[in-house]
């Protein structure tokens, strides 16, 4: 006896002190987007405890298939609060929530959970006709699946229907009105509570969803990142059958298309240039691209046919970034943030998608940090795109089963480091390669590749080399020095200047026998070398002593028409004469010539 | 560890590549002219030697330079014309 009081205090003063959270009030606000019931719960909390919670839970019935959830505080909308999930030992999804500030015994605090439940809307019949407006069912709760008691639910599905029943479940308090579905109020709902119900309901409107999903995003540090992004998006809708071409256009004319859906738009970076797309059998045909504006830059793909129910597309397109808009650095440390989720306008239930980033070669210490746990890294590859040596490394990660969302936080980020001078290794490499390509060029071009070697034959040919050398040299003061003389005669032109023009004509005249001679010796060397040039030899000799004479005879009649002995006209037809010969005789000596300097 | 990264996010600012407005393709039509003007004048040079009066070592600074200048050519080309290497 004596120790039952002290037990007893004990136990109530651990009650106390422990503490019981209720779900004080609750109104839960649903929205369909396709296939997709999203649901706003708008929980106040109370604290009927002593002591304060740092941490509340909520949980998931096991009959729904759901997404992650995201929780804030209503005093603090933009913060979403931290979830771990933590089912391990029931079968139903359970999660616990931490808070930034614990609520108070005695208090209540507000908070809003997001949840979207996955394939909640379903055709009553697999099959339709055409533009006969399916039925759909929707699956939902009219009560509130929480580990705690809760004093009251309120619950709203609007639905964008003109005809909905309430089929199965037969939940109190439910009142059809118009588009709206409202539940309750419900008082005093037992912890756990899963009360479903279905509701009939007719809707035009295509029920799209994302099948697959995957986005490729190749950074590059020269500038740019690009992005392309492969969509597969399917109409889960009931199948469309008795299709009639007339009954379309005519619909489409009128605008009373039914179960079917014409275009994605999406929402590119604001940045984004260079947008292309592509498909494999031409189902894209089309498409619009706006200029940016505050929300993105409006991108809309516009299918060939229209989605029907039951039918399928597949295409992807692309674009490229400014870096700026897809890296921020700090300290030597990139960062590459990449949303996970697909470019979508509206929120759209996806099946499976893949985020692949490729840095830039040379890329190291790198980490990556999802903010999702739903989100899942992949093996890392490596790949080898255009002037890669060293190979790009792609980092992938996977998420299943969720809603992509463009106001949803989830993101991966990608840390790394980089050092530029791996952006010259490609050039190198290349200018390797060429270079290489240049040297072959050089070394089969000045190989000697002959099995039979005559080092005396080689010598020879040496020899004949240096002493065409020679013969070149003379012919070209010969030929200097016949310049020399025409331009003396040219600018010849007063008489008292006759015996100064004679002394240099006399001049040039002595230098060209001298180098006549030199020419005669070099020929004679040559024709020790090489017989057969004996006779070419003969002929150049005498070829050119007939130009020194005409040159001499050239500058008699210069001297002639100065002194007036000969008139302009005879002078001139004299000087044409002899110039032609001059021009006759050096065209023989190059083709005599012309076998000596085929060995140059 | 998680958190670390998270908390110093605030520090990073976009970049941007010291490059960044760089005229791609007038580069790479100046580098690609003078890659293959010395690719010309090597090709030149080799053709018109012969065993007797050649200069290797001239000949393997126009393979260089030139290679130099047409693989900067090349990469130029590439990155104007959209493929990010």
């Amino acid at each position: 006896m004596k120790y039952i009081v002290p037990f007893l205090i004990a136990g109530f003063l651990a009650t106390c002190c422990v503490g019981k959270l209720v779900n004080e009030d609750v109104t839960i606000e649903g929205e369909l987007k396709g296939p997709v019931l999203r649901l706003k719960c708008m929980v106040k909390i109370r604290n009927d405890g002593r002591g304060n919670f740092k941490s509340f839970q909520f949980a998931v019935p096991p009959s729904f298939e759901q997404t992650d959830i995201r929780v804030v505080e209503q005093e603090a909308p933009l913060v979403s609060l931290l979830v771990e999930e933590n089912s391990e030992e029931s079968n139903y999804t359970e999660f616990k929530i931490k808070l930034n500030n614990s609520i108070q015994s005695s208090k209540t605090k507000e908070f809003i959970i997001y949840l979207d439940i996955l394939n909640a809307v379903t055709p009553i019949r697999d099959e339709v006709r055409h533009m006969e407006e399916p039925f759909y069912l929707m699956r939902a709760l009219w009560s509130f699946f929480s580990p705690y008691e809760t004093d009251m639910l309120k619950v709203i599905y609007p639905l964008n229907s003109d005809q909905i029943n309430i089929q199965e479940g037969d939940p109190e308090f439910a009142k059809v009105d118009k588009r709206f579905i409202f539940l309750g109020p419900y008082y005093k709902i037992a912890p756990y509570s899963e009360k479903l119900f279905t509701a009939r309901f007719r809707e035009k409107g295509p029920l799209l969803k994302m099948s697959l999903f995957e986005k490729k995003i190749s950074i590059s540090h020269w500038g740019a990142a690009t992005v392309v992004e492969e969509v597969t998006i399917r109409n889960v809708g009931a199948k469309v059958t008795e299709f009639s071409r007339v009954e379309h256009f005519t619909a489409e004319q009128t605008g009373g298309m039914v179960n079917t859906a014409k275009s994605l738009p999406v929402y590119l970076p604001k940045d984004a240039y260079n947008v292309y797309y592509e498909d494999l059998i031409g189902n894209i045909t089309s498409s619009r691209l706006r200029e940016p504006t505050a929300r993105g830059r409006y991108f809309e793909p516009i299918f060939r046919f229209p989605l029907l129910g039951g039918w399928k597309n597949y295409y992807w397109f692309g674009y490229t970034m400014p870096l700026s808009g897809a890296v921020k650095s700090h300290n030597g440390v990139y960062v590459v943030k990449v949303s996970a989720q697909p470019t979508v306008s509206d929120p759209l239930q996806v099946d499976k998608a893949f985020f692949r980033v490729m840095l830039p070669e040379g890329a190291y210490d790198v980490k990556l940090v999802e903010t999702e746990p739903s989100v899942k890294a992949l093996k890392v590859e490596t790949f080898y795109p255009t002037l890669s040596y060293l190979g790009k490394k792609q980092f992938s990660v996977e998420r299943s089963d969720f809603v992509a969302d463009p106001a949803s936080p989830a993101t991966v980020y990608i840390f790394y480091r980089f050092s530029s001078i791996h952006l010259l290794f490609p050039i190198a490499v290349l200018a390797l390669i060429l270079f290489g390509i240049l040297v072959l060029v050089l070394v089969v071009r000045h190989s000697d590749l002959k099995i039979d070697r005559n080092s005396d034959k080689e010598d020879g040919e040496l020899a004949l080399y240096k002493e065409i050398q020679k013969l070149l040299e003379v012919e070209k003061s010969l030929g200097k020095l016949g310049d020399t003389f025409n331009d003396n005669v040219i600018s010849f032109g007063k008489k008292d200047e006759t015996v100064k023009f004679k002394q240099d004509q006399n001049r040039v005249i002595g230098s060209m026998k001298e180098l006549l001679k030199d020419l005669e010796y070099v020929y004679s060397e040559i024709v020790k070398l090489d017989t057969g040039e004996k006779r070419n030899a003969e002929s150049v000799s005498s070829l050119h002593k007939a130009i020194i004479d005409r040159y001499a005879k050239l500058g008699n009649v210069a001297a002639q028409l100065v002194e007036g002995k000969l008139t302009q006209r005879e002078a001139e037809t004299d000087a044409r004469k002899i110039n032609d010969e001059i021009d006759i005789c050096s065209e023989r000596i190059l083709v005599a010539q012309s076998s000596l300097t085929s060995h140059l | 560890m998680e958190e670390d990264f998270l908390a110093d996010l605030r520090l990073y600012k976009p970049f941007t590549m010291p490059l960044h407005g760089v005229p791609f393709g007038l580069l790479a039509t100046i580098f690609l002219c003078l890659g293959l003007g010395f690719a010309g004048w090597f090709m030149a040079t080799v053709v018109t030697s012969n065993k007797y009066n050649k200069n290797i070592p001239l000949e393997l600074v126009y393979a260089g330079i030139s290679s130099i200048f047409m693989s900067l050519g090349i990469v130029m080309m590439l990155l104007a014309n959209g493929v990010w290497i």
